[in-house]
């Protein structure tokens, strides 16, 4: 049968300076308990529809999110960006990078 | 996060007091300055401070988020840059309607973090008119209140200090690793460049960024590149950065500009003598890029290695391509070629700072002073024998070596100037003379002390005067000759074993020996008949009372010119020599010391007096035993070198010290005026920095003693003038005993009594 899914990723309301360092830790800890659970697909989708205040420290956390995956030979997909992320991975030029693929398809668990 | 929130708010309720107060300082100082360049439009230094105030207010408020305040008050602040870059003129509309947005500044500060302030709140219309007019102003149209017409696309006044990239730019930045620490975000400074022009293809080099594991999610790792469209300045690009200047890696470069626009910019630049800043000014580089470039120089150089020349780093660093480069070498070039040639080359003002000549005699002095204890600590340490004593004042030594160095540099300015003024005397004497002259002046950027260079125009004025009169000949004598119809005069500077070497050369008709002899006779300076050797010849022509004019001309002739030339340049402890060839033309040597204050010196002992020899004239020193060396009555005597006679002059003797003579002594050979002559002397006590004390009046007459210094024993040591004591040491002594008469006569004569 398949594994239960490991819920996906959310991303938190503020991703700023402010709450970078407990977010990084978060996610680390995600990231050990999905290899654990043994869940890892080749695309991570990440919930980003939270996401109120965000700025350039966030943005650089989100994109050592995806190096992370890409080491991992896996992609990060971010589902239903609020629009403040979506502005601000715009001005910062990650935009195409981080949200080609922004349907709202998520993988049945 | 709602609690951080209230942490948040609580810290900038307290703080935002303190800004609110401080930034109405700031604004006041701003009324304060424009009211004062009212009066001083032009005032570099209160524009400068004009910005500064702007740019701190906007700067405070970036960091509490008063976003009302930045956007209105970097409106402001760009207008004011350009102020400061004299881009625009203050002028009295201009004046008033930066007042009015200073009103407004103070508006905004004062209703900061109140809700319902902002830019919606109060005066909002106000103020986007003010913004408007602001705009017009920078785009070249007068500050008065505009009617409502759509501001013309007026192009920018042109200026070379901040270019304006009509293609736009191709930005690269690369931000420092404590920019989250400083409080910076990238993002907004983002929006803020995004506000200046059309901001396009953002990429950020995601790759720089570590992964999860290793971050540290406070530290920055980013950087971007993107292309900035619109009608901007470099400096408006690099103001936007300001805050976190220091950390980031910045480049800009122009968009489809072409290196031949760059180079026709560079060209029609006033002259600038660095590479760099030419490059700068015509938009080509940055400054942050110049700075970078210059310091990789510098490290090289440092490590030992050769440094490639900045052209070379800047076009391999910055894409800037060969061709600009070499349209500014050849710029530059050309600027050298002018400051050379005299030609009226803009000073490079930025760069200068204006310093009051006593100030820097006073450090020069105090300077004099540290070498002399410096010497008397070493002493000091010398005896205590402890190694890491010695060790420490060697050191100082040399730091106190390098300083003086440094110091003495300060006072140099190029001789050009002074050459330049010649043209103009030379092109209005050779006409009045009916002469066809022209002036070459070579080595303009030679530099000397500013006090040698003033008290040396004088004396080369008369020289130069004195070619064109006796020197030169009339076209039609001159085409006789067979020589050219134009006559060329030289002025020639240049550095030559640590003095300097200026030449005045003229392609005359030299000096005729006969003639100068005739005079000679007839005025008694030579003995009838007697017939001194060439070089000997052209000296008497610097002796009191001496011309070989028959015509007095208002020019010279009068017979005082020439030994007032020589003593004035003897004065400057220089000396002059000619050489001239008849029918060929004459070449006058006047060589200076590049500083009249400290020089390396030679320390001896002679009879328990210390003194000094100027380090340049010793040539070597040889020993000999004191019972061969038997002096006359003028304590003269002489020795044998490698077949040669060296003449050697005893101090003992000379200057009647008293005391016996060790068994054995040293001959210092002293290289002056063209001849070698020795001294004898009892010790040797090496090389001594030696500032020079001036001999008081009683003691000018001193034959051979040029000054005194202060050893580190707090011995006073006098200093030789080489020169003269040559002349003790192999003139004949019937007419030395003559001018010593003479100089007694003189002095007595000169001096009150005492």
């Amino acid at each position: 049968m398949k594994t239960p899914a490991h819920p996906p990723l959310r991303l938190p309301v503020e991703l700023t300076i402010f709450t970078a360092s407990e977010t990084r830790s978060a996610w680390l800890g995600w990231m050990a308990d999905e290899s654990q659970l043994g869940g890892a697909e080749a695309l991570c989708v990440v919930d980003a529809e939270d996401v109120a205040e965000v700025d350039a420290a966030g943005v650089q956390l989100l994109v050592s999110l995806a190096n992370t995956l890409a080491g991992q030979q896996r992609s990060l997909q971010l589902q239903g960006p609020s629009e403040a992320l979506r502005r601000a991975c715009t001005s910062l030029g990650v935009h195409t990078w981080l949200l080609q693929d922004t349907t709202t398809d998520l993988e049945s668990p | 996060m709602s609690r951080k929130q209230d942490i948040d708010t609580s810290f900038v309720d307290d703080i935002l007091p303190v800004f609110i107060s401080e930034a109405n300082e700031q604004i006041a100082g701003i009324e304060q300055l424009l009211l004062q360049l009212e009066e001083a439009p032009d005032d570099r230094e209160l524009l400068d401070a004009l910005f500064r105030c702007a740019h701190t207010v906007k700067g405070s408020a970036g960091i509490f988020g008063l976003d009302a305040v930045v956007g209105f008050t970097h409106h402001v602040e760009t207008l004011l840059d350009r102020l400061r870059d004299g881009a625009l003129s203050l002028t009295p509309e201009l004046s008033t309607l930066l007042l009015q947005c200073n009103d407004q500044i103070r508006l905004l500060v004062s209703s900061a973090g109140q809700d319902g302030a902002g830019e919606h709140g109060e005066g909002a219309a106000e103020r986007a008119a003010l913004v408007i007019r602001l705009q017009a102003v920078s785009a070249g149209e007068p500050a008065a209140v505009p009617i409502d017409d759509v501001p013309p696309d007026a192009p920018a006044v042109p200026d070379v200090a901040a270019v304006v990239g009509a293609g736009g730019w191709n930005v690269s930045a690369r931000f420092g690793a404590e920019t989250f620490r400083n409080g910076m975000c990238p993002l907004t400074i983002l929006h803020y460049v995004a506000g200046l022009g059309e901001l396009r293809d953002v990429v950020c080099d995601t790759a720089a960024v570590p992964p999860l594991q290793t971050i540290d999610p406070e530290t920055c790792h980013l950087g971007f590149a993107f292309n900035l469209v619109g009608q901007i300045n470099s400096g408006e690009i690099e103001s936007a950065f300001s805050f976190v200047r220091d950390d980031l890696v910045l480049d800009l470069q122009e968009r489809a500009n072409s290196s031949a626009t760059l180079a026709a910019r560079i060209d029609a630049m006033p002259d600038q003598p660095r590479l760099g800043d030419l490059l700068v000014g015509a938009g080509a580089i940055t400054q942050v890029q110049l700075g970078r470039a210059l310091q990789q120089q510098t490290d090289l150089l440092a490590q030992g290695e050769h440094a490639p020349l900045i052209g070379e780093i800047l076009a391999a660093k910055t894409g800037v391509s060969p061709q600009v480069v070499a349209a500014a070498l050849d710029k530059q070039q050309r600027a050298r070629g002018n400051a050379a040639s005299g030609a009226a080359a803009p000073a490079d003002d930025n760069r200068f700072i204006r310093v009051h000549a006593d100030r820097l005699d006073e450090v020069i002095n105090l300077l004099g002073e540290l070498v002399i204890a410096g010497a008397g600590a070493q002493l000091l340490a010398r005896q205590t024998k402890q190694r890491s004593l010695i060790e420490a004042n060697t050191q100082i030594g040399r730091l106190i070596e390098e300083i003086r160095n440094g110091t003495l540099k300060l006072r140099m300015v190029p001789i050009g100037e002074t050459f330049s003024r010649f043209r103009r005397v030379v092109r209005d004497t050779a006409a009045e003379l009916g002469k066809d002259v022209v002036l070459e002046i070579v080595g303009g950027e030679t530099e000397l002390d500013k006090s040698v260079v003033e008290r040396i125009a004088d004396p080369l004025m008369h020289l130069v005067r004195n070619g064109l009169d006796h020197g030169l000949e009339k076209p039609d004598a001159r085409l006789q000759a067979g020589k050219p119809a134009q006559g060329k005069l030289t002025l020639s500077a240049c550095h030559e074993s640590g003095g300097i070497l200026i030449r005045i050369q003229d392609d005359g008709r030299g000096i005729a020996r006969d003639k100068v002899l005739a005079r000679a006779w007839e005025r008694g300076i030579v003995e009838q008949g007697v017939v001194p050797d060439d070089h000997d010849i052209l000296k008497l022509i610097f002796e009191p009372g001496f011309s070989t004019a028959e015509a007095i001309t208002n020019l010279s002739g009068r017979g005082v010119g020439m030994d007032v030339v020589r003593r004035n340049i003897e004065a400057l402890r220089g000396t002059v020599t000619i050489r001239s060839t008849e029918g060929e033309g004459s070449t006058i040597d006047i060589r200076l010391p590049l500083t009249l204050a400290i020089i390396d010196g030679f320390l001896i002992g002679a009879g328990g007096t210390k003194f000094i020899f100027p380090l340049e004239a010793v040539v070597e020193v040889i020993e000999a035993r004191s019972a061969a060396m038997v002096a006359d009555s003028r304590g003269r005597t002489c020795v044998e070198l490698r077949g040669r006679v060296l003449p050697v002059v005893d101090l003992r003797a000379l200057y009647a010290l008293d005391s016996a003579p060790p068994p054995r002594v040293s001959v210092v050979v002293i290289n002056a005026n063209g001849r070698q002559y020795g001294v004898m002397v009892d010790v040797l006590l090496g090389q001594h920095q030696t500032v020079i004390k001036p001999l008081s009046r009683m003691f000018r007459s001193l034959r051979g003693i040029s000054g005194s210094t202060i050893l580190g024993s707090g011995e006073v040591a006098l200093i030789f003038d080489v020169n003269s004591l040559s002349q003790l040491a192999s003139t004949d002594p019937t007419s030395r005993g003559a001018a010593g008469a003479q100089g007694a006569r003189r002095s007595s004569a000169k001096e009150p009594h005492a």
